[in-house]
């Protein structure tokens, strides 16, 4: 790999980094309730965002390293099986608009805060609540390790090599997280919701037309895998088929119960 | 109304409807333009839920709309 510093790369990256630095700094202060000390306010950015924040900070917590690089780069690989991720993220919404008003509805009039305080509140068991947290806590790790290995994938392919800049990174991303709390990533889901809209646009208009259209894309991916062989394929083998839809399935089932928002 | 929100899991858990590449779309072989069409299906069926909740339900969700909004 080149190590050749790509300039223009690393210019737009420093400066988005430190708008975004600067912006979970100041989130702190943002909207910001008389009474700081409740974890309500940290945790919760004090039960005041709406429809339309939450509905930011559900895209830009949602869409993230995952979905822009290792969803790309496994279909890339294996065609139609890494493609799970699309069914997975469609019936996770119908599941969520079912179930999630219920527990908001719990959380709200007891006061919980996380998801252990309300299986806690509901069933009056410390071991539950216990075990709880720390599923919940051990299940990020692996989803934090992937977010680091595709902070690290950006940061060499601006040609800046080994692990101080990712190390410098996470520091400034942990001190503002722990100075504002959720009020940190919402307000840097507005930006970072923009910059998903314009990565769509570009990948669905000026890739495809830069490469003969949609048909040709799928042509050349045909005939790549074709040359790979194995378990590769724009269809599925019929023994990948139930895996795939329990990936799925599994998968949306999960996905909010992470103790990120 | 409820079991509108089933509708996008019958679709797309049930792979074998779908592994195929023909009929193409826009270039998209079936297996990618069928799924990408559950988006859109999806946010309809979900608005109609939304839109068809009991009564028992919507007050209170109202209410805490509009308490948050009104500052």
């Amino acid at each position: 790999m080149a190590d050749q510093i790509e300039w223009v790369a690393l210019s737009i990256f420093v400066f988005f980094f430190a708008l975004v630095t600067v912006m979970g700094f100041f989130a702190a202060r943002w909207k910001s309730g008389p009474v700081s000390a409740h974890l309500d306010e940290w945790g919760l950015g004090g039960r005041q965002f709406g429809t339309w924040i939450t509905w930011f900070l559900v895209g830009g917590d949602f869409y993230t390293a995952y979905t822009v690089i290792a969803v790309p780069a496994l279909v890339y690989a294996v065609g139609a099986y890494g493609f799970f991720a699309l069914p997975y993220t469609i019936i996770v919404y119908p599941f969520v608009f079912a179930v999630m008003p219920l527990l908001w509805k719990t959380a709200h009039a007891n006061g919980h805060v996380t998801a252990a305080d309300v299986v806690h509140g509901t069933y009056n068991s410390r071991g539950l609540e216990l075990a709880v947290a720390i599923t919940g806590m051990v299940a990020t790790m692996p989803y934090i390790a992937l977010q680091l290995i595709g902070m690290g994938v950006v940061i060499k392919a601006m040609g800046l090599s080994g692990e101080l800049p990712i190390i410098a990174a996470f520091i400034v991303l942990a001190l503002y997280t722990y100075s504002s709390g959720l009020r940190a990533p919402a307000l840097i889901a507005f930006v970072k919701d923009i910059m998903i809209y314009i990565v769509v646009l570009v990948a669905v208009v000026i890739v495809p037309a830069k490469l003969g259209g949609y048909a040709a894309v799928f042509a050349a991916a045909n005939d790549a895998f074709a040359a790979k062989g194995g378990a590769t394929g724009l269809v599925l083998k019929p023994s990948q088929m139930l895996p795939y839809a329990t990936l799925a399935l599994g998968s949306a089932l999960a996905a909010f119960m992470y103790p990120t928002p | 109304m409820w079991v509108l929100l089933l509708l996008p899991f019958v679709g797309l858990l049930w792979v074998p409807f779908y592994n195929s590449l023909e009929p193409t779309l826009f270039g998209f072989p079936f297996f990618y333009w069928y799924q990408l069409a559950w988006v859109p299906i999806t946010s309809v069926l979900i608005w109609l839920a939304y839109r068809n909740r009991t009564p028992d339900e919507a007050p209170q969700i109202s209410q805490k709309l509009e308490r948050s909004k009104a500052p």
